[in-house]
């Protein structure tokens, strides 16, 4: 492999993915990043990782995001899940992503926290500030295949909204999974 | 050498063709995900431009081999334009690929691991982990970003650039 006298920095290959270099250093970036061996394996090492944020489905997702998976032909199953009672999904093989739907009154609220802890409370996952649809009052919880194992048992949900500078306890859901 | 499926989804003539397509197989996919932001569309412009610059190759359309990385560069461009002029054109240089070779198998191309890659995310501070997500799940730039999070977009640039190094770290065998 040759060695590069003008290697990329990293915040170059970020700038250029992100369209924010003027159009003539753009142009000049890309058509080095292709032909230099060392500075082609370190974009090809950041492409990677940006595709790979961009196609990651977040644990809980905007009704935006929702509607674009569904744009791309992701498989959904909504499931509307109210808190203090035990609601079933299955996650049949027909399906790309289980979505389950948290209904609470979020009206007014700043921001919205969510928990996840295993019955047993042996594991705790807390989730600051998450994506949330105030006028619906929901919080959408893409349920993906290979969280089955994540947790012994199905978690609970736990939504504490944030409100002035103060939290409170929304409510605790429960969804039974059936993965097959 | 006889015929050979080197890279799984391209049939290779010779030694010559095999490094051609070892050489610019990743380039090419780097290029296209940074212009359609779709892995599945950068898979075919993989496949396109290789088989166009192997039919060149072949049929002696490239003059001089020292020119082989301006006209691969160049495919590859003409090949993007061609993909956003339309999904129709997208269809039918997927369709054309998919002609060309009847026996089409996955691609070696592996992204990067999903759940590796939710743990390095979760290492991140709160902020730090949603300037990445705004930028590459929503869509939105610095100064979007910035507006929604009280910041200048200088500091989003810099809080997107420290994270993303450290999430760089993280997959590749840091903590996470």
């Amino acid at each position: 492999m040759s060695v590069c006298s003008k290697a990329i920095p990293f915040e170059t290959s970020v700038a250029l993915w992100m369209d924010e270099l003027p159009a003539d250093e753009a142009a000049a970036v890309e058509e080095h990043v292709f032909v230099c061996d060392e500075c082609s394996k370190s974009f090809d090492r950041f492409a990677r990782l940006a595709i790979g944020i961009r196609e990651l489905i977040p644990m809980v997702i905007s009704h935006a995001h929702r509607a674009r998976l569904v744009n791309r032909g992701i498989r959904i199953c909504n499931t509307p899940v109210e808190a203090s009672r035990t609601t079933r999904a299955r996650f049949s093989p027909d399906l790309d992503l289980l979505v389950n739907v948290l209904k609470a009154d979020l009206s007014g609220v700043d921001s919205v926290d969510l928990e996840l802890s295993s019955q047993d409370g042996s594991s705790r996952l807390l989730l600051e500030d998450v994506p949330f649809d105030a006028g619906s009052g929901e919080v959408l919880v893409a349920c993906q295949r290979h969280y089955e194992d994540m947790f012994p048992g199905d978690p609970i949900m736990r939504v504490y909204a944030v409100q002035g500078g103060a939290r409170r306890h929304v409510g605790d859901y429960l969804v039974e999974h059936v993965w097959k | 050498m006889g015929r050979v499926r080197v890279l799984p989804w391209v049939t290779v003539e010779n030694a010559a063709e095999r490094s051609v397509c070892e050489r610019y197989a990743n380039r090419i996919r780097a290029y296209a995900l940074r212009h359609l932001r779709d892995s599945s569309a950068a898979q075919d412009l993989v496949q396109h431009v290789l088989l166009a610059v192997l039919s060149a190759l072949r049929e002696g359309r490239i003059e001089d081999p020292a020119r082989l990385d301006a006209y691969v560069f160049g495919t590859c461009r003409n090949a993007v334009m061609d993909m956003r002029r339309g999904e129709a054109r997208q269809r039918r240089i997927a369709e054309s690929v998919a002609l060309e070779l009847p026996l089409r198998l996955e691609p070696a191309w592996v992204g990067p691991d999903r759940v590796r890659l939710e743990n390095c995310l979760r290492e991140l501070e709160a902020r730090d982990r949603a300037v990445v997500l705004e930028t590459f799940v929503e869509d939105r730039n610095a100064e979007e970003i910035g507006r929604a999070l009280k910041l200048t977009s200088g500091n989003v640039r810099v809080i997107r650039h420290r994270a993303l190094l450290r999430l760089q770290g993280c997959m590749d065998g840091g903590p996470g």
